[in-house]
């Protein structure tokens, strides 16, 4: 009967979870001992005469599998910690960074953007106006105030990254040296106290927030610590301290770029692709990945500065097209061209964004309203730049759209970065304390009762696994009729 | 139907899946009966009157509201995937710790005993 009922839930759970399958063919490998949930047969199976007498039907003594499910449900636990500590880490980042793209406020790119725009183009109503030149300047300049403080905000978010990612790595190895220290006291018990297991437990799970680690506990009473399955930092008396430090890599074509994070093993190997999750992880994505995107590296020159670059390029370009004034009937004096607005770092892309500002030779009356044509238009240059903010040719544009918008793009990416990491804060939390629950649950229940009860889960799974779906579809039906036009 | 009656009604579906992801995290067999019941009383709210439904004069708030049990479902959904494979994986290590792996690797069923019970 016991083996119908643990067959029928293995297949069960076979359909629910693809893991075991592989987890199942490499069962023999040798390297497979460090993969988590991987266990070695530890008991066999005797049938015990019944026992009326204690009320006990047969039954076998197993007290390693009662160690391995404890083994196994404080491991769940660490999991869901090291979830849970990539969510919080992530909110907490992502939040610094959305408050850099003020869209709604009266500061910030987005207004400076509009200003500038409004104040091109009232100099084309008055194209000769020294007041409208004036407030132009000024607006640009504002503008360029705006995105230095958006750089400058985006390069702290650098260095605070950089400092916590310093913390962090110290406080995974204080807490690698509570392990050593209670391995060699799990060891000098001979095989174990429960006293010291439970400390290592909390150890572990607090170990876990910070990075992915699986916790096997040894026959000489050490547990092997393991990070992301593979790399040992804690093996009986001995621990490997992680090292951190930042690097330009190789081949980069910006070298005068921030450099990125790395994170590396006791014996130097480079470790960071390896710490993808927990608050080492949240942090090594948003310092390696997440800012760069905005500020760029060695390799890439980062959105907020090929914005500041085209928007210069372009308001400079148009400026300098035009004519401050016509030339001569008799051809005797010249027309005087314009000149440029903006300056920036032309030899480090990665510092434009940092760099822009109003050059500090123009001056009001050198700005350019006249288009030469033919035919020529006396405020043909205030005209085609207040046409920028909404453009009708691909080159008054950046990815397909006005400056504005593109703006607005990156700052809605940093708001749905902050609500897809809110949302996954939200379930962390709620899936670390189910796995709490899991484990004070599971205890030392005998295993008939844990036979039944198994069952009972994976019906309970599959049926509200259905009506999830049924709900989805349901849900999904709805917003389709909700949408307007449908 | 009106726009407040669609919004409502989805409220009243997300409060019930609401009330399940909180019974999920409990995981307990009587708290995933009680997950069950909310679940079914939720897809019965959806469900209830809806040919007549005009949900195309909801609105905004209607809107909102499925906006709402979308990450409610969502939720749901990986609090159930997370105890299932919690579960899962601990039958897979059960059926290794008694029975051992076959030589493709793969867990072997446990041997036929009569009853079995635990003792540590």
């Amino acid at each position: 009967m016991a083996s119908g009922l643990i067959s029928a839930l293995r297949v069960q759970a076979s359909a629910i979870d693809a893991f075991q399958q592989a987890i199942a063919v490499t069962a023999n490998n040798v390297a497979n001992a460090s993969t988590p949930g991987y266990v070695s047969q530890t008991q066999t199976l005797l049938t015990m005469p019944d026992d009326l007498s204690v009320g006990m039907a047969g039954g076998v003594k197993a007290g390693p599998i009662v160690s391995s499910q404890n083994q196994y449900a404080e491991q769940n636990v660490a999991n869901q910690q090291t979830a849970l500590g990539e969510a919080s880490q992530n909110v907490d980042s992502l939040t610094s960074l959305q408050s850099l793209f003020n869209v709604t406020g009266g500061n910030g790119i987005s207004t400076a953007l509009g200003n500038l725009y409004q104040s091109f183009s009232a100099w084309a109503q008055t194209p000769s106006d020294t007041t409208a030149r004036q407030a132009v300047l000024t607006a640009a300049s504002t503008v360029a105030t705006a995105f230095n403080q958006t750089a400058t905000g985006l390069d702290s978010a650098a260095t605070t990254a950089q400092s916590q990612l310093q913390q962090t790595v110290g406080q995974v190895n204080t807490l690698l040296g509570q392990v050593q220290k209670l391995n060699t006291e799990g060891m000098a018990a001979n095989g174990g106290d429960s006293g010291v297991d439970a400390q290592m437990n909390a150890v572990i799970q607090n170990l876990s927030q910070y990075v992915p680690v699986t916790a096997t506990k040894q026959t000489d009473g050490s547990f092997t610590v393991l990070l992301d399955g593979q790399i040992p930092v804690a093996v009986g008396s001995q621990v490997s301290p992680l090292s951190f430090d930042m690097y330009q890599p190789a081949g980069a074509t910006n070298t005068n770029a921030q450099p990125l994070a790395q994170v590396k093993a006791a014996d130097g190997t480079d470790i960071t692709s390896r710490i993808t999750t927990g608050q080492l992880g949240a942090l090594l994505n948003f310092r390696n990945t997440v800012l760069p995107q905005y500020i760029g590296d060695g390799n890439q020159t980062g959105s907020l500065n090929t914005m500041a670059q085209k928007f210069a390029d372009t308001v400079n370009g148009i400026l300098t097209s035009g004519n401050v004034s016509d030339a001569s009937a008799d051809g005797v004096t010249p027309a005087v061209p314009g000149v440029a607005l903006f300056t920036y770092d032309t030899t480090n892309n990665t510092n434009e964004a940092a760099s822009l500002s109003v050059s500090s030779t123009v001056t009001a009356s050198q700005l350019a309203a006249i288009t030469p044509g033919p035919p020529e238009v006396a405020n043909g240059v205030p005209l085609a730049l207040a046409g920028l903010e909404n453009p009708t040719s691909a080159a008054d544009e950046i990815n397909g759209e006005s400056y504005t918008a593109a703006y607005g793009d990156m700052a809605s990416q940093a708001g749905n970065l902050v609500n897809q990491a809110t949302e996954d804060q939200t379930v962390a939390k709620s899936a670390l304390t189910q796995a709490q629950s899991l484990l004070q649950q599971d205890s030392g229940v005998d295993l008939n009762t844990q036979a039944a009860l198994l069952v009972e889960y994976q019906r309970s799974y599959e049926a509200n696994s259905e009506m999830v779906t049924v709900l989805n579809q349901l849900l999904q039906d709805t917003i389709n009729m909700l949408e307007p036009g449908t | 139907m009106t726009a407040v009656d669609a919004a409502s009604r989805l409220a009243a579906a997300r409060i019930e899946v609401e009330s399940a992801c909180q019974s999920l995290i409990l995981a307990s067999p009587e708290a995933m009966r009680a997950c069950e019941e909310a679940l079914g009383r939720a897809v019965e709210t959806m469900r209830r009157g809806r040919a007549a439904w005009d949900w195309k004069s909801a609105g905004e708030a209607a809107r909102s509201e499925a906006s709402r049990l979308g990450t409610a479902l969502r939720r749901a959904g990986l609090l159930i995937a997370s105890a299932s494979r919690y579960h899962a994986g601990w039958v897979r290590i059960l059926s290794v710790l008694t029975g051992g792996y076959s030589p493709r690797g793969e867990p072997v069923s446990m041997p036929d005993v009569r009853s079995m019970s635990i003792e540590g």
